[in-house]
């Protein structure tokens, strides 16, 4: 969602490739997004802004080379930054610019520096002063575009207002619930791993073979049964890391949801652990601090932290409720189904593992399996 | 083999879980596009950017300039501003509004600059459309010093483009016995054009033209308005004429080659606008007119200019200029078909400025828009100013209709 959001505002933004160049004010372009240390992101300031300032033009030819900006990148990054600063109300945040190449806009070239700013933790908003250029042309001003998990803030800076606060809006309750939702409805891995345990609701586990559980209602009890665990499991360690008392690594998390849905499909085919509340409760404990992530790009700090993990999580209920409840008929026709326990379940448990095996791989590994 | 229906309830189960397994699958080999990327240049000789005639290269003052250009000189700060005010007007280049309002410095923000300062910053206000601003400066300026007939002439057009003849005429008869009379038969003669006396206003300017010792930039700047003032009287031969004449005494001119444009699109004369604006896409203003000829011959430029337009209204908008707004109502208007939008930023641009060009395009988005009523209040400004334009007119009567 985030992604998707900050790739359509730089397509906007910088729809490129004008193919005549147009007459325009100043502008600079700074598109930031909110990182864990604070923001980061890109500026795209005009060479021909820079040229009356540092002086880009060595040769006196009317005409600005890579050679000469390129040689003149550590006098343009340092104007640069001693004119973007951001502080936090415990200090001023570190930026650090790092020079990314040129970019065309509609007027002309521009020159591409990577923002990134760390600033002392959980300090609250982040105040930015931006200074470049007014003493040389005062009608420049600067197009900022923050993102900040799925709202995104557009603001400008002139001579008149040279400082902005990258305000957190806070989300409505109804969109904290909406994105509980969103988030366990497009997130495969939880809904992969509920179905997994789900699998075998309608069958009954005796001498070591899989009989049709006797009558429905004993079915729906072990679904309510398998979704609970799961419910309590993820609900708890999602208060835990939102909370920042237990943190772990986003990719060992990751990797580990992958594989906790591998270990449920396994056990669909060679039942080990006899109990599906048990795998439910104890693998949901990673599912929940997969949630946490998402709630960490929304950002709790500074705002009712319980409203907030309760809409998230009573959205993910929402949406996994209706999950279930679109899979119970399915499940009701399966139950008689002679062939179900040889056939059915092994299959699909085999597929479900599969896609989870090229999960675990790439997460771990960190590459890409097309 | 055949399926039992067992067998089918089986895949009932089955199929969806593939599904997802598949859905899943290619999400994460195909992750959201990426925008834009910035480039590094292939060579240490790739030209990245010309640069557009004289720079006033702060990087290239000496410390003493520099320290001159933070203290309190009037005389440095006006001379300066002054120059980047002459390269906006043969460029329209909108950097050189900035760079000129910079030059003057602290004086800019005082209530009470220096007489010069203020007629300078009047200028400049002016052409970012702040008209209001632009007149409390000159009033100011007026106070200060009656005779100042730069400030009368300034005035007096800024209070036609706002509609306000009466104390237009004002200006122009005290300007009579300051100023060169061509100045103050151009300054009657544009209040004239807009309120129903473009013939007379026509015919003394034609003889105060006839004048031979006339400075090229001032007679290219008063047969502009005689062919405006021909064209509101619907002689678009005529009309043509005179701005082909200015366009050949001044080929910079972009005023009289954008209105020449517009008595070229009256006619349909599309090829002629193309060949008249193909090399002449930086300005936006320019750019519109001719991406209307492409639209309308059907030339295959249309879509790349068309596409270029709407990336400069956009990043107007995100920086919150609304200095366009006649021209985007226009675009929407004739390359978007959009009139219901066309006809709100057409009566926002009213709001600010009226001129015969705003009044038309207002009026003509009412049309188009099939919202006669929402052009009230422009329809009842036409009448009272009685302007005469056939086009307007006729565009009056279909709308009461």
């Amino acid at each position: 969602m985030k992604r998707a959001l900050t790739g359509l505002v730089c397509a906007l933004l910088l729809l490129l490739a004008a193919r005549a160049s147009a007459h325009k004010p100043s502008d600079s372009y700074l598109i930031l997004q909110r990182t864990a240390a604070g923001a980061s992101g890109r500026w795209d300031i005009a060479l021909r802004d820079l040229e009356p300032a540092v002086g880009l033009d060595r040769d006196h030819d009317g005409m600005i080379n890579w050679g000469e900006l390129r040689e003149r990148l550590p006098i343009v990054t340092a104007y640069a930054s001693a004119r973007l600063h951001a502080s936090t109300a415990r200090g001023a945040c570190t930026l650090t610019l790092a020079p990314q190449g040129v970019v065309p806009h509609s007027d002309g070239k521009y020159l591409a520096l990577g923002v990134d700013w760390s600033c002392p933790r959980d300090a609250g908003p982040i105040v930015l002063r931006y200074d470049l250029l007014f003493d040389l042309d005062a009608q420049h001003r600067c197009v900022l575009r923050y993102s900040d998990g799925d709202t995104t803030q557009a603001l400008v800076f002139s001579k008149a207002r040279r400082g902005l606060t990258l305000s957190h809006v806070a989300p409505r309750f109804a969109a904290i619930v909406r994105l509980g939702i969103e988030h366990i409805l497009s997130g495969y891995d939880h809904l992969l791993f509920l179905g997994a345990l789900l699998l075998p609701a309608v069958l009954r586990r005796r001498d070591g073979k899989w009989l049709p559980a006797s009558d429905f209602r004993s079915v729906l009890l072990d679904v309510l049964r398998t979704v609970t665990a799961f419910t309590v499991a993820h609900s708890l360690t999602l208060a835990l890391s939102a909370a920042h008392w237990v943190v772990l690594p986003s990719r060992f998390v990751e990797s580990a949801i992958a594989a906790s849905i591998i270990l449920a499909a396994l056990n669909n085919l060679f039942p080990v652990l006899d109990a599906d509340r048990s795998l439910a409760f104890g693998l949901g404990l990673l599912h929940g601090f997969g949630f946490a992530a998402v709630l960490a790009d929304v950002g709790l700090a500074g705002r009712s932290f319980v409203h907030t993990l309760f809409g998230f999580n009573l959205g993910v209920e929402i949406g996994q409720l209706a999950v279930v409840i679109a899979l119970l008929p399915v499940l009701h026709l399966l139950r008689r189904s002679r062939h179900y326990p040889k056939l059915g379940l092994p299959i699909a448990s085999t597929v479900v593992m599969l896609v989870a095996c090229v999960w675990l791989v790439e997460r771990a590994f960190d590459l890409k399996i097309s | 083999m055949e399926f039992s229906s067992k067998q089918r309830r089986l895949w009932l189960f089955a199929a969806p879980l593939l599904l997802l397994g598949v859905a899943a699958a290619v999400t994460l080999a195909h992750p959201a596009p990426a925008s834009a990327v910035p480039y590094i240049p292939r060579g240490d000789e790739e030209v990245l950017e010309t640069l557009p005639g004289p720079v006033a290269n702060a990087w290239l003052r000496t410390p003493a300039e520099t320290a001159a250009s933070t203290t309190l000189d009037v005389a440095a700060a006006v001379s300066r501003a002054r120059a980047e005010l002459t390269l906006y007007q043969q460029s329209a280049d909108p950097r050189y509004l900035g760079r000129a309002e910079a030059a003057l410095g602290t004086f800019w923000d005082e209530p009470a600059p220096p007489e010069p300062v203020l007629v300078l910053r009047a200028r400049i206000r002016q052409s970012n459309h702040e008209f209001l601003g632009a007149l409390g400066d000159l009033d100011h300026a007026l106070m200060l010093s009656p005779d100042d007939g730069q400030a009368l002439l300034d005035r007096a057009s800024i209070r036609t483009v706002l509609g306000r003849y009466d104390a237009a005429r004002e200006d122009c008869r005290a300007l009579e016995r300051l100023t060169a009379r061509l100045y103050v038969v151009v300054c009657r003669a544009s209040v004239a054009g807009s309120t129903g006396a473009a013939a007379s206003g026509y015919a003394e300017l034609s003889r105060a033209l006839s004048s031979p010792r006339i400075e090229t930039d001032d007679k290219c700047w008063a047969e502009s308005l005689l062919g405006e003032l021909a064209s509101r009287l619907g002689q678009r031969a005529r009309a043509e004429a005179h701005f082909r004449s200015v366009l050949t005494a001044c080929p910079t001119d972009s005023y009289a080659r954008g209105a020449l444009a517009d008595v070229l699109l009256d006619l349909d004369r599309n090829a002629e606008v193309v060949a008249l604006l193909a090399d002449q896409t930086r300005q936006d203003a320019l750019l519109l007119r001719l991406a209307i000829a492409e639209r309308r011959s059907h030339a295959p430029e249309f879509k790349a200019h068309f596409e270029d337009l709407s990336q400069r209204f956009e990043e107007a908008r995100l920086r919150g200029s609304s200095v366009h707004r006649r021209e985007e109502a226009r675009f929407e208007l004739e390359l978007r078909d959009a009139g219901e939008r066309a006809l709100t930023l057409a009566l926002e641009n009213f709001q600010v400025q009226r001129e015969v060009a705003d009044v038309r395009i207002a009026l003509e988005s009412a049309l188009t828009a099939r919202q006669p009523a929402r052009a009230r209040d422009v329809i009842a400004f036409a009448r009272s100013s009685g302007l005469e334009d056939p086009r307007i007119l006729g565009l009056m009567a279909s709308l009461s209709r």
